[in-house]
């Protein structure tokens, strides 16, 4: 599968970094999947990839030598082959070819998060991604989303602090709800509407909160962030 | 009036109403004072003191030099680690039994860097036998507290349900090296740095060791009263401090909220921030600790002094840090979100506070 641009790719790969240097990549057939937890268990992102690959596979990738491998790529090719992540292309200054073969490690990881979404409501990635900037610093500890009338209402609290900044929805669904997520995964999600033009927020159950992104590239479906959450009292 | 005399204030208020109101100690978290040889009270009648029998390995005959309410008894596992040296499991029992031990820590090997996985797994394995032969040799009225060292979570819980196996009768476990297989191949959790890997670590495990009905021993979380806050919060079942003796080696004073002072002979060469005028007032006129009391001046004397005036900032601090966790978590996290606003380990504490409240995405 060819792309012309490596980017989303990198920040997709960053992404998964920011949350474990391991990612578990899964693969069923049709459905091939590339997942990272990070450590206490709070967050996952999980890609779904246009990867096809004849027999079921699955293994541990250890991933941040892929994203300096991407950033110093122009176009790239990547397939899932016998010996793992297999990833071709050719240098951005000296046109060099250059192969790369991710290994799939067999490592205690833990299992992919079983997660049915329920849309909410839907964003432009832009203004989101702005507010995140906002809200992005160190004395924000959590971030509480009120969804309803027709606005996200996004708002940081902290120990003294209280930021409320309000963006309007794309399309919404459901009733009005609220509830908030640990803002130390604010810079993640920024990421994730860097790399889509829209995002949906939706709710796992009552603990979960779940961002995806539709990506606009031909190796990756869509982008989802899942995120413990809590109701707001 | 400055910030220093507001929170000393603070304190001090604080600490009064908590005395009117309830009164004496809490026995919801056990913290043992570290002693040795060279006891800084021989009177330990009404404390939980924690020795170590690597201090008596050369002593012909194994006396104890102080009265202790209780004693636990570690191995010196970790020291002898550190300075590579390989200990007799029967000499460490027999030291821990003519100590007069209430609970023993059997000997363990905990990783340390650089040890690759095979090494690791060998340690692990020697670890599970000993508590074995803890178990099979020690006096039924010696209460035995395993340690836990895992390399994953699978393990962790695999170890966890052996250790529970042969130590059915015990309260507490202690927690040793945890590595995340998940994060981190060389991960290494030994050293007890303050980081955001060893909060993780130390719920995860707790959350393990508790299913299992034991309570949880953290060692060296009594050492500062930020730590001890942390470890309260937490929920952590019991801890140790040598801190308090060692910070007094190294002549400084602990001080409630605003924390260490440097009261020496002036020899010390980094972390001397000495006590401002209205500390020293603080010391003067308002401090309950009992060399205080007398004369504060001891304090810049006697390392015993500091000592104990470092023991007593420990005790008032568990029994602040208690209390307010008793009322109620929000107002204990109200009163730390205060206590850690200005601290360096402010990060650990907000990391802290997010693991406690959102749930595990598996759980969910």
């Amino acid at each position: 599968m060819k792309s012309e641009d490596p980017r989303t790719f990198a920040v997709i790969t960053s992404m998964l970094v920011r949350l474990s240097p391991l990612a578990r990549l899964l693969s069923t057939g049709n459905r091939t999947v590339l997942y990272s937890v990070d450590r206490p268990e709070l967050a996952a992102i999980i890609v779904h990839l246009n990867l096809v690959c004849t027999k079921e596979t699955g293994g541990v990738l250890r991933l941040p030598a892929l994203i300096s491998a991407l950033r110093s790529l122009e176009r790239f090719e990547i397939s899932l082959e016998e010996e793992g992540l297999v990833i071709r292309g050719r240098t951005k200054k000296s046109k060099s070819p250059m192969c790369m073969k991710m290994e799939l490690i067999d490592l205690e990881y833990p299992p992919l998060p079983d997660v049915n979404e329920q849309i909410l409501g839907t964003v432009e990635s832009y203004s989101f991604a702005e507010c995140l900037d906002i809200l992005k610093n160190s004395v924000v500890e959590e971030l509480v989303f009120s969804i309803g009338d027709g606005a996200v209402r996004i708002t940081g609290i902290g120990f003294g602090v209280n930021v409320a900044l309000e963006i309007s929805t794309i399309n919404e669904v459901h009733d009005p709800i609220r509830f908030t997520i640990p803002a130390n995964y604010a810079d993640v999600l920024r990421m994730l509407a860097r790399i889509s033009p829209s995002i949906s927020i939706s709710r796992g159950g009552t603990e979960l909160a779940v961002f995806t992104g539709r990506v606009q590239s031909k190796e990756i479906r869509k982008v989802a962030l899942v995120l413990s959450a809590r109701e707001y009292e | 009036m400055d910030v220093a005399t507001q929170r000393v204030r603070l304190w001090n208020a604080l600490f009064r109403f908590l005395k009117k109101s309830k009164g004496g100690l809490l026995e919801h978290m056990l913290l043992w004072f570290v002693e040795s040889k060279r006891p800084i009270k021989v009177n330990r009648m009404s404390d939980y003191v924690m020795d170590s029998a690597f201090n008596y390995l050369n002593d012909n005959k194994v006396r104890l030099r102080y009265r202790p309410l209780r004693l636990l008894v570690d191995s010196g596992a970790y020291t002898a680690a550190r300075r590579n040296l390989s200990l007799d499991p029967c000499r460490i029992i027999e030291i821990q039994e003519r100590l007069g031990a209430d609970i023993v820590i059997p000997l363990d090997y905990p990783f340390m860097p650089n040890m690759d996985l095979f090494e690791m797994r060998k340690r692990l394995l020697k670890t599970i036998e000993n508590t074995r032969l803890w178990s099979e040799v020690m006096s039924p009225k010696i209460e035995i507290m395993p340690v836990v060292h895992a390399i994953g979570k699978k393990e962790l819980l695999k170890t966890v349900r052996t250790l529970a196996e042969i130590c059915g009768n015990s309260k507490y476990m202690g927690i040793g090296t945890i590595i995340d297989t998940t994060s981190d191949l060389r991960g290494f959790l030994g050293d007890r740095q303050p980081r955001r890997t060893l909060i993780d670590s130390l719920i995860t495990s707790m959350e393990v060791i508790k299913e299992y009905g034991f309570g949880v021993h953290v060692t060296g979380f009594g050492s500062s009263p930020l730590t001890l806050h942390l470890a309260i919060y937490l929920g952590v079942d019991s801890t140790d401090s040598s801190g308090y003796r060692r910070k007094a080696a190294y002549g400084k004073i602990i001080l409630p909220h605003t924390g260490e002072r440097y009261v020496g002979s002036g020899k010390a060469k980094f972390g001397v921030v000495k006590p401002s005028p209205s500390e020293i007032e603080y010391l003067r006129s308002r401090c309950g600790c009992p060399i205080c009391r007398r004369d504060p001046y001891l304090l810049w004397r006697d390392w015993r002094a500091r000592a104990l005036h470092n023991e007593w900032v420990i005790k008032a601090t568990r029994n602040i840090g208690l209390r307010l966790r008793e009322e109620g978590l929000d107002i204990y996290e109200h009163y730390l979100d205060r206590l850690f606003a200005n601290s360096w380990l402010g990060y650990l504490w907000r990391y802290a506070k997010t693991r406690i409240k959102y749930t595990n995405i598996y759980r969910c």
